[in-house]
């Protein structure tokens, strides 16, 4: 815990600013604490509660401190698209597919290579940008995927990915009946699986 | 050893009885006494359930220097709120198996018992927290202080915050560039 100290040193190096007035207890409810001091290890913590693309948005841009923590806290952004709630009310932003689909690349390059987990909106360039840049990627799902249905790319892709443990395709095309000749090879590709879903568009989507 | 031996039965017999009683005292750094049940602390708290198992807990008060009376207050209610509510069993986790922290939403009593905080209680209590060793505790603190960030701009968030921007203007025209995507094109 290194608060209070930190705080009143800060204070004294303002030379011109007015000496903060003292604490009653009628104004204990306004903000007095300067939270840019919350220590790196808490503010963590609340990150990962927020998700890698409010941190970006809103919080990382508040103070130099802050940014600090999310830049070099490479845990945040070793899952990234999970969990990601309530982008759709960021007034002022892009539709949350859009801002996902954007801003997934910044944040897995933030990862340095240590992303493990990957679940968003891709195509086939995005999913060569995953082999790149988070070859490390343990559970991986793709909402939207298009292949063209051809799958070489798709399965090419894949065998690069060789820590794979979970994996769910989301396809954007139909297909009636189940496809078991992708099933093997997507099985014969990642080796180490051990669970696969695949998904394909029912005529109820649209 | 023969010399300590003594003093080793004292100390001995302190812990013992310090073992039968089944609540432990605790001295904020203001030198204010609270009393919680040590069951619930040592349950809740790493650190307390050391001291506990340890004997370093001080029947007149054990020192916890780095904790202000209203931050301790805080910390003592939750263990004894603890105490007395029944766990449900909600969890949340994503369609994808293997997260590796599942987040137990806040009971209702929890989410009450952050929500009533000021500012800067919540900012004691969370370092608290910490410093006690107190996972869940520190789990919906944390929750909580993510809750008044969500959706907000950098703006608002300094504003609720009470924090200064300590930018230059280039710095932040930077970090727009690098999140220019993020944005509407005006």
């Amino acid at each position: 815990m290194s608060s209070p100290f930190v705080s009143s040193r800060r204070r004294d190096r303002g030379r011109t600013a007015p000496p903060p007035p003292p604490r009653s207890p009628a104004k204990r409810t306004l903000a007095v604490r300067d939270w840019a001091e919350l220590p790196s290890d808490i503010l963590l913590d609340v990150f990962l509660h927020l998700g890698p693309l409010e941190v970006m948005l809103g919080a990382e841009q508040a103070c130099k401190p802050w940014r600090r923590v999310a830049l070099e806290e490479l845990t945040l952004w070793g899952r990234v698209g999970l969990d990601e709630r309530g982008c759709g009310d960021l007034r002022g932003r892009r539709y949350l597919c859009d801002v996902t689909g954007n801003m997934w690349r910044v944040a897995v390059d933030r990862a340095k290579g240590q992303c493990e987990a990957f679940k968003g909106c891709c195509n086939d360039e995005d999913l060569l940008h995953l082999v790149e840049r988070a070859p490390s990627l343990k559970s991986l799902s793709m909402k939207h995927y298009s292949d063209h249905q051809t799958g070489e790319d798709l399965l090419d892709a894949l065998k690069k990915l060789t820590l794979l443990k979970e994996l769910e395709i989301d396809f954007n095309y139909y297909r009636i009946g189940s496809d078991d000749t992708m099933l093997q090879s997507i099985c014969k590709a990642c080796p180490r699986l051990e669970e696969l879903v695949l998904m394909y568009l029912s005529a109820f989507d649209r | 050893m023969e010399v300590d031996k003594g003093k080793g039965e004292a100390e001995e017999t302190r812990k013992v009885a310090e073992a039968d009683r089944d609540t432990v005292t605790l001295k904020s750094s203001d030198g204010k006494l609270f009393e919680v049940s040590k069951e619930a602390a040592a349950r809740l708290s790493t650190v307390l359930a050391g001291m506990i198992a340890g004997g370093s807990i001080d029947d007149n008060g054990t020192d916890l220097k780095q904790i202000g009376s209203e931050a301790l207050e805080n910390v003592v209610d939750y263990c004894n709120k603890h105490a007395n509510s029944i766990p449900s069993a909600a969890l949340i986790s994503s369609s994808i198996s293997f997260n590796t922290a599942p987040f137990k939403e806040p009971e209702e009593w929890e989410r009450k018992f952050v929500d009533r905080l000021s500012h800067d209680a919540l900012f004691d209590l969370v370092e608290a927290a910490n410093f006690l060793g107190m996972e869940r505790l520190l789990d919906v603190t944390c929750h909580k202080i993510s809750e008044m960030m969500k959706g907000k701009s950098p703006d608002q968030i300094r504003e609720v915050f009470n924090i200064k921007n300590d930018y230059t203007k280039e710095e932040l025209e930077e970090i727009r560039q690098e999140l220019a995507w993020a944005f509407y094109d005006d």
